[in-house]
């Protein structure tokens, strides 16, 4: 229910921010990239989410039972719908002809939707695979089983309410930047919060914390491309 | 004057949006689940209210997969057509 209710969320705020200030593409473009959005991160929140369990997707695999748990609910992560609705949008932007950055304005429906969705994460408990591990500290909760354990997805709410508000105040950024600096921001959040999370390890991190890295790598190499052909053209421009 | 064209890009993304609710819809199994209703949650397998999340699951994957395939027949028809004609449909 809550996870309904962080679409709609978020869904709110996108339509409320683009009726303030504006897009930077036309109606129809913005539904294109949006639909590129939510199919790939359609495809990309279920194909993770079913990777990042690999033992269980491996033994129902192996016991003739990998359709049903395609089709059984649950099994998302929030990374590979950032990543596959990312693709999705590159994609949707190629074939649409867009060459326009629209991400800007999804910053904070983002942020806004991902924290609604952790508070159903919170209430899900132990069910929802997202808890955190077990600590000592005065803050921590017991989600039913007698063990204390770090809120992992209370520290996420706050971490994006303090990046939605630090990105909403930047309004200086170029085109494009803002959402850059979400994903480099949210994906490095989640490879350091996903230590305190008992995921099953693949190289002492588990698969998201590796998406999130090559992904950060995928953002770094783009944004040195981008900035060493902006050098070039500019000093193309000077020796004219 | 302008004749308004049928959205495809908006179809499919309700329906990709109905799919994701619909995958979504564990919280409430998992929710009832933890007052003894419907299925364990340490176990996949098909509980009384899966049946309604599946149900939900397959309309709109079906609808999603059909608007992304007729979204794509238009798209070509439109690009295969003469470019001044396609101008005077817009």
């Amino acid at each position: 229910m809550l996870e309904t209710l962080a679409y709609v969320a978020g869904f709110a705020v996108f339509r409320w921010q683009r009726a303030r200030q504006g897009d930077v593409v036309a109606e129809p473009q913005r539904w294109t990239v949006l639909a590129g959005a939510t199919v790939g991160a359609l495809v990309g929140c279920r194909l993770l989410g079913i990777a990042e369990q690999w033992p269980t997707a491996l033994a129902a695999w192996r016991s003739g039972r990998f359709f049903e748990l395609l089709i059984t609910p649950g099994g998302k992560t929030i990374v590979g719908g950032l990543l596959g609705g990312w693709l999705g949008v590159l994609i949707a932007k190629k074939l649409g002809g867009i060459r326009q950055r629209t991400g800007d304005l999804l910053v904070l429906p983002l942020c806004v939707g991902i924290a609604v969705g952790r508070v159903g994460c919170l209430l899900a408990g132990l069910a929802d695979d997202t808890y955190g591990t077990p600590t000592t500290l005065p803050w921590a909760v017991d989600l039913g089983d007698g063990v204390g354990r770090h809120p992992v997805q209370v520290y996420e709410i706050l971490f994006l309410m303090l990046l939605g508000i630090y990105l909403t105040k930047r309004a200086e950024l170029p085109d494009g930047a803002r959402f850059r600096i979400f994903m480099a921001s949210y994906l490095g959040w989640r490879i350091f919060i996903d230590f305190w999370k008992p995921q099953p390890l693949l190289g002492g991190m588990n698969l998201i914390q590796w998406c999130c890295v090559a992904a950060i790598l995928c953002l770094l190499f783009e944004e040195i491309r981008s900035r060493f052909g902006a050098r070039l053209q500019a000093e193309a421009g000077s020796t004219r | 004057m302008t004749e308004k064209r049928f959205s495809f890009a908006k179809l499919v993304a309700v329906m990709a949006i109905g799919l994701l609710v619909g995958i979504g819809l564990c919280g409430l199994d998992f929710g009832l689940a933890a007052h003894g209703i419907g299925k364990s949650t340490q176990q996949f397998g098909v509980g009384p209210l899966d049946g309604m999340s599946i149900l939900v699951m397959a309309l709109f994957a079906l609808g999603l997969v059909l608007s992304l395939i007729v979204w794509a027949v238009s798209a070509i028809f439109r690009s295969s057509q003469p470019k001044g004609e396609n101008d005077r449909q817009q």
